[in-house]
């Protein structure tokens, strides 16, 4: 962990110590924060290995996206190639994969003969039945910057069947759940004081949310993403609270960059971090400083260069620079000058509250997406989804979902005096930007005709913000009884990974 | 600063409820299920008339099998009798099942002797004078088998599911779901590797989550 001299282990220096044991303190990440990690790296591993191969949302196509990347350095999408290479796609078959996909009747094959058979096949494969791949797939057009971080990876295992190579993947994307985590603790860090239990909680909850790290785990994006917006996320409370730096202003924009050239929806971050940029710069001008044309200059070249180089490159390569909304033959998707704005309110009225007789059905959305998509999805459906908890179990997360947020407000509210109003209009407007263009796009695919888009894990960028809110909660519980309180949510993160890696080695191996 | 020792108990008895809860549940979630195709059983895959014969084949038994179960579509009339035959490497399994049956259920047909071969294929054939529709899905349901009627493959698979012949608890299946979980993953992640994530994870994950709660209060 780079923490500077101003960084918030600085607080952890003792002042009468001596410059070597100062410098080793600063440097070494703080205990709690340290066994937390380890914690969530054997989760991570669990995870990585447990999960049979290409069961997680798209990962077959992920896969073949690493795969391209790592084999020629090309991006996947030519409309003339295989979708998968034949390596790949000898595996989905003699694995099962594809047929198991989502479908719960459907197990992997269990049978060694049909593995064994694989092996003698797949050893008589030639070199190119790695690299015949590339055509388009479901994530051809997504940025390559999560892709080009698993390649290493995938290099590092290539001598070994495809096996190898997706779980050391898998592994190495599992590590990323540890900068999620401790991007949450730095958020906390900044919000509650350096509150160590409080920090400890919202870390927790970042790295242990079953969601997060099945996802974290698996060969996704969503990965990468988590951690960016995590990091992202702090940076941004802490340039609001400590004032505007170079080095700050600029690993901001730059973070934000780098999570735009890993998924598009990172484009909800950039509001947000223009305006922690802005009213740092007005502070900064404010109080007199010179360097606020340098600072602003370079903050937005470590924006702009990233994401124009992905825009050019992808202009070049004639393919697209961001997801595109599909639509059915013949219907005709919203556009923002033509779209009708009580069809629009009733999509978000039917998002998050039921459905008036009056009010047009939009075709494959589900009852209260609010409950069946945000909150179900977006706590714990693995696999492809359709491995789920009993329906009692989303009845007590949505309780305890509501109570943190209640109680974050209540905190806010308590502490008025104290709020910085710029760092709630910071997390407000990351959180309404994410909001509105995940509403905004399945408005479109609804009206478009291709049905629902949104997913609960698209929510889970956030999951820093809703630990940080699990600890504002707490934090009203009395000092006397915060403990067993923390106590108490530490467990119930533990007790819900080890049921969520039951019900997913159930569903696939028994 | 408070002490974090309350904090310790309560999460040590959360975590010790979660780990006697799953045990419960593991220990009473009866499984029967000895391997499947895995084919989703949507539409008519073989439509059998009198003296038809409909097969699915090669299958791998990953496991011992005693009964066999499909899906019928009767055409909303009583269901003729049904005659099943596996083949194996050696002595071959049968089993029957009777007339009578309603349109578009489930039916377990029993057979003779444990099926624990490898490989295998499995054959239907009608029995009575009425037609008779094995339910299942197109023919990429199951890469690497097929399903034929008359010997004339189709475009379909038969949906089967092979159950054993005694209902065994989750927990006493973890050898073998960890036997299975080893298979398609690198060859250093043998079936040793999930007994240790699984101790790691429950004994490990509440120890260091304790650890950081005492640092935390500590500090």
């Amino acid at each position: 962990m780079g923490v500077g001299r101003t960084g918030s282990l600085a607080a952890l220096v003792p002042p009468a110590a001596p410059r070597d044991s100062a410098r080793r303190a600063r440097l070494s990440p703080p205990r709690p924060l340290l066994f937390l990690l380890l914690a969530v790296a054997v989760v991570g591993a669990a995870w990585a290995l447990i999960v049979p191969p290409f069961q997680s949302p798209d990962e077959n196509s992920h896969f073949g996206y690493a795969q391209e990347v790592a084999e020629k350095f090309e991006l996947p999408g030519d409309a003339d190639r295989k979708v998968f290479s034949t390596e790949a796609q000898l595996a989905h078959d003699r694995s099962n994969s594809e047929q198991a996909a989502a479908l719960l009747e459907s197990k992997p094959e269990w049978s060694r003969a049909a593995y064994q058979r694989w092996q003698d096949e797949n050893a008589r494969l030639p070199d190119s039945a790695r690299s015949d791949g590339g055509g388009p797939n479901p994530a051809t057009t997504n940025p390559p910057l999560y892709y080009l971080y698993a390649a290493p990876a995938y290099v590092v295992a290539k001598g070994g069947d495809l096996f190898d190579r997706l779980y050391l993947m898998r592994l190495w994307s599992a590590l990323l759940l540890l900068v999620t985590a401790t991007g949450a603790w730095l958020l906390a860090g900044e919000l509650f004081n350096r509150n160590r239990p409080l920090q400890l909680v919202a870390a927790a909850f970042a790295g242990l949310q079953p969601m997060v790290s099945f996802l974290s785990a698996s060969l996704t994006p969503d990965a990468l993403l988590y951690a960016l917006w995590s990091l992202a996320l702090w940076l941004g409370v802490r340039i609001l609270k400590r004032g505007l730096t170079l080095a700050q202003g600029t690993a901001l924009l730059a973070i934000v960059a780098l999570a735009i050239v890993t998924k598009a929806s990172s484009y909800a971050l950039l509001p947000a971090s223009l305006l922690a940029l802005g009213i740092g710069l007005l502070r900064l001008r404010r109080a007199g400083s010179p360097r606020v044309a340098t600072i602003a200059v370079v903050a937005l070249l470590a924006l702009v260069v990233p994401v124009g180089g992905w825009l050019v490159t992808a202009r070049a390569l004639d393919r697209p620079a961001v997801n595109q909304v599909a639509t059915n033959t013949g219907q005709q998707a919203p556009g923002l000058t033509s779209f009708n704005v009580r069809e629009l309110g009733s999509y978000l009225w039917q998002f998050y509250l039921p459905r008036l007789s009056f009010q047009k059905q939009f075709g494959g959305m589900p009852d209260l997406p609010v409950y069946n998509v945000w909150l179900k999805t977006g706590w714990g459906a693995f696999g492809w989804l359709e491995v789920k908890f009993p329906p009692w179990v989303y009845v007590l997360l949505a309780l305890f979902t509501v109570a943190a947020l209640a109680g974050a407000l209540a905190f806010v509210l308590r502490n008025r005096a104290q709020v910085d109003l710029a760092v709630v209009a910071f997390v407000a407007l990351v959180v309404l930007t994410l909001l509105a263009g995940l509403h905004w796009t399945e408005f479109r695919t609804l009206v478009g005709g291709t049905g629902p888009f949104n997913q609960g894990r698209y929510l889970l960028p956030l999951v820093s913000l809703f630990g940080a809110a699990v600890a504002a909660a707490l934090a009203l519980v009395p000092e006397r009884r915060r403990a067993p309180a923390i106590g108490l949510v530490l467990g119930g993160l533990f007790a819900l990974q080890l049921f969520s890696l039951a019900i997913v080695a159930g569903r696939f191996y028994a | 600063m408070p002490s974090a020792r309350s904090g310790i108990v309560a999460l040590a008895a959360v975590a010790a409820c979660a780990v006697v809860g799953l045990l419960a549940v593991a220990l009473t979630d009866d499984r029967d299920l000895a391997f499947t195709l895995g084919v989703q059983a949507s539409q008519p895959a073989a439509v059998i008339g009198r003296g038809d014969a409909a097969c699915q084949f090669p299958i791998d038994a990953s496991a011992k099998a005693r009964s066999v179960k499909v899906k019928v579509g009767t055409y909303g009339r009583p269901g003729p009798p049904l005659e099943f035959r596996v083949s194996t490497s050696g002595e071959p399994a049968a089993g029957a099942l009777p007339a009578g049956y309603r349109d578009l259920t489930w039916q377990e047909v029993r057979l003779d002797r444990e099926v624990a071969d490898e490989r295998i294929a499995v054959c239907v054939l009608n029995r009575g004078d009425r037609r008779v529709a094995l339910f299942g899905g197109p023919a990429l349901a199951a890469r690497a088998s097929a399903a034929y009627v008359n010997r004339r493959e189709q475009p379909t698979d038969i949906a089967m599911v092979f159950e054993r012949g005694d209902s065994r608890s989750a927990l006493s299946l973890l050898p073998t779901a960890f036997e299975r979980a080893a298979l398609w993953h690198p060859g250093w992640a043998g079936e040793w590797l999930f007994w240790v994530l699984l101790a790691a994870v429950v004994a490990g994950i509440p120890v260091l989550l304790a650890a950081a709660l005492a640092r935390a209060f500590r500090g």
